[in-house]
């Protein structure tokens, strides 16, 4: 049986909760990791699937046959859509030729060409799996460029799980994986100048993303000049300039999010819509950088597979086409426009913020976002994906339908919501 | 590792606190200080001071505040005086194997190795229950709620002065985390600057939400035999708000076990 939307009678999902009893025996929280029902910030758990049976275009079908409209996109890799016809294809043929062999295939050479004409600031590509490899390499490419051991980073950005991106005191984290690590607020070039002065001859790398997109706060965009001050301050101290593309890339620009704001970083790290959701990263940078990445020891068993690499090809020649970026701005915006609007309905404030193609939203009633989780809570329900404080992602397979059936979802879910919040509306 | 000072303001103001709950669970412990008026003072130097107000049955903890008079206190008179030369002194009494210092009292002695032993006796016998003693359902609930009290006292105690905790517990943004157990125990922990304190009851403005089912999810959490994660996922305990304070919290979390062995 197949739901198509929770309008009339909201999902349950006691398929997805049999087979979670049996995924915690034997695997450690069921589901680690993002997409685990704790750290995918399902509130309440009761109101989320745990398992996705099937996906296509902009939907996924959870395990007990609710369909929803999909604003994840698998934490981003999803960008043409589920199933795109002509990355399937292109992986499809690989496939049939070799994936994971002795030597690399000739698909690395033409993605590697492929994007250094696609991304304003790369002369050279060098491909992993995910986007913590990539921001993990940037680190030690930096460190073996300038010599140097710390690294600037900018408090609450996000650069993966690796030790030296975890904040001390968590599990399994030890104050010297982090010792090298100076931290910055967002936005506050002063207090990084600050920095800079007080390590002189220290710092390798100043490392944030192209804008500021934290989970529970509103993302905020670079201020006016901010990167290009950035980009002065780090070329007259000699501190390589990178940045974490993994999330913002290619929903902003095809040239990459640098490009997008009017800034050069040395290296720039990519992921998620690199092959529509085949696995690979990649972290690209200029000339100045060739050497020394070519010194860095980095590789893995799986790093050269050609899937994946034909399917980036094929993702981003057909990303180009379509003019990908500005496609998914446009429907973002009129998804938020809509959304925002069906809040106002209800005397709701929904704040929408980060670049529409991979926005944030936030009821601004009151500051604890319990508001805002009933909000996400009532619309998952009724079959509009969305969870309660990561940034949403927009796909440019997203239809007009897609988009007015979630508007009328919205306004169910806000109807709730402001009638059990009737002293904050 | 354990800083002996932490130690005792666990004890001093998380462990006593617990006295408060313990008349009202257990009859032998009420019987113990029925009919008694009497105020207990406890001078530790290098950790801190606080009071036990026996009244008529009814117990009080009161540590002193900032600014008050009486060295913080409430006015009041004060009939027993225990002093204690360092934390490691006052840690060694609570393990047993030190005695306090009197310093006014001579004559309630015989009370406080008496009925007031027993008394506090009864608290150690929920504390460290036996498996075969978690079995009944009646010490269990006790056993739950007052180690409940004592490690959310305890948290703001190690959330403030663990170093280790507190390089997290600096960060938690300001409000009121409730942690409630489904129609039972309710307590709150607020933040304000990084400093933590803790208060009994349910906040009427939390900023966010810490909820156990029931008392054995909160057993189970407290006792280490619940992983956090595992007992989110299963909807044994859930959160809801402003979560980043509960994210900066689990540091401090982390830490009581250490503590309260």
């Amino acid at each position: 049986m197949s739901n198509d939307t929770g309008r009339q009678t909201p999902y349950t999902y006691s398929a997805s909760r049999e087979l979670f009893s049996r995924a915690i025996k034997v695997i450690p929280a069921g589901i680690p990791g993002h997409l685990g029902p704790v750290e995918s910030q399902f509130i309440p758990i009761d109101a989320y699937p745990f398992y996705v049976d099937r996906v296509q275009d902009s939907h996924f079908w959870d395990v007990d046959g609710n369909r929803f409209i999909d604003y994840m996109c698998a934490y981003g890799p999803n960008v043409l859509g589920y199933n795109h016809p002509v990355v399937d294809a292109a992986a499809r043929e690989q496939r049939e030729k070799g994936d994971c062999m002795a030597l690399p295939g000739r698909k690395q050479v033409e993605l590697a060409e492929l994007l250094v004409d696609t991304i304003t600031i790369a002369d050279w590509a060098f491909f992993m799996k995910n986007g913590n490899d990539a921001t993990s390499l940037a680190v030690m490419v930096a460190r073996a460029a300038t010599g140097r051991k710390r690294a600037v980073l900018v408090k609450g950005g996000y650069h993966g799980v690796a030790p030296w991106t975890q904040k001390e005191g968590r599990a399994g984290i030890t104050p010297e994986d982090v010792a090298n690590n100076l931290y910055v607020e967002w936005n506050n070039y002063e207090q990084l100048e600050q920095v800079v002065r007080d390590h002189p001859g220290e710092i390798a790398v100043f490392m944030a993303t192209p804008y500021h997109h934290p989970v529970f706060q509103d993302n905020e965009l670079p201020a006016e000049g901010y990167w290009q001050k950035v980009e002065k301050l780090c070329r007259s101290n000699g501190i390589v300039l990178a940045i974490d593309d993994v999330r913002t890339g290619f929903r902003l620009s095809m040239g990459g999010s640098a490009d997008y704001f009017g800034f050069e970083p040395d290296l720039a790290c990519y992921c998620k819509a690199l092959a529509n959701g085949y696995n690979i990263s990649a972290l690209v940078g200029s000339d100045a950088m060739r050497s020394a990445v070519t010194d860095v020891f980095y590789t893995g068993s799986y790093w050269h597979s050609s899937v994946p690499m034909a399917a980036g090809i094929a993702t981003i020649n057909e990303l180009k086409r379509i003019d990908g970026p500005s496609l998914m701005i446009e429907k973002g915006r009129r998804l938020t426009d809509g959304l925002a609007a069906a809040a106002s309905d209800y005397g709701i404030n929904l704040k929408i913020s980060g670049v529409p193609s991979l926005f944030y939203q936030r009821i601004t009633n009151d500051d604890t976002l319990m508001m805002t989780q009933e909000f996400t809570a009532e619309a998952t329900r009724r079959g509009a994906f969305f969870v309660s404080h990561h940034n949403h992602f927009i796909n440019a397979s997203l239809t007009d339908e897609d988009i007015d059936t979630t508007l009328s979802i919205a306004h169910d879910a806000f109807a709730v919501v402001a009638k059990n919040n009737p002293d904050k509306v | 590792m354990i800083d002996e000072r932490v130690l005792a303001r666990v004890q001093l103001y998380g462990l006593f606190k617990a006295l408060e709950l313990l008349p009202q669970v257990d009859a032998t412990a009420a019987e113990a200080i029925a009919g008694r008026n009497l105020t207990i003072e406890f001078r530790v130097s290098g950790a801190g001071r606080a009071r036990v107000h026996l009244d008529n049955g009814i117990v009080r903890l009161e540590a002193p505040n900032d600014a008050g008079a009486s060295g913080g206190f409430d006015p009041g008179s004060v009939q027993v005086i225990l002093g204690f030369t360092s934390p490691a002194h006052f840690n060694a009494m609570v393990a047993g194997t030190s005695q306090p210092i009197p310093l006014k009292g001579f004559r309630y002695l015989g009370f406080l190795s008496g009925p007031f032993g027993v008394f506090t006796g009864r608290l150690e016998y929920y504390l460290r229950p036996s498996a075969e003693q978690l079995n009944d359902p009646e010490f269990f609930a006790a056993n739950t709620r007052l180690t409940a009290y004592v490690a959310f006292h305890a948290l703001s105690e190690i959330g403030n002065y663990d170093a280790l905790a507190n390089k997290s517990a600096r960060y938690i943004p300001d409000g009121v985390i409730q942690l409630k157990v489904l129609d039972d125990v309710g307590l709150f922990v607020s933040a304000q600057s990084g400093k933590l304190t803790t208060g009994i009851g349910d906040h009427p403005q939390p900023r966010c939400v810490l909820w156990f089912k029931d008392l054995k999810a909160l057993n189970g959490i407290l006792g280490g035999t619940l992983n956090t994660y595992d007992g989110i996922a299963l909807e044994l305990l859930g959160m809801k708000g402003f979560i980043p304070m509960i994210d900066y919290i689990n540091p401090v979390l982390g830490r009581i076990a250490a503590y309260l062995q």
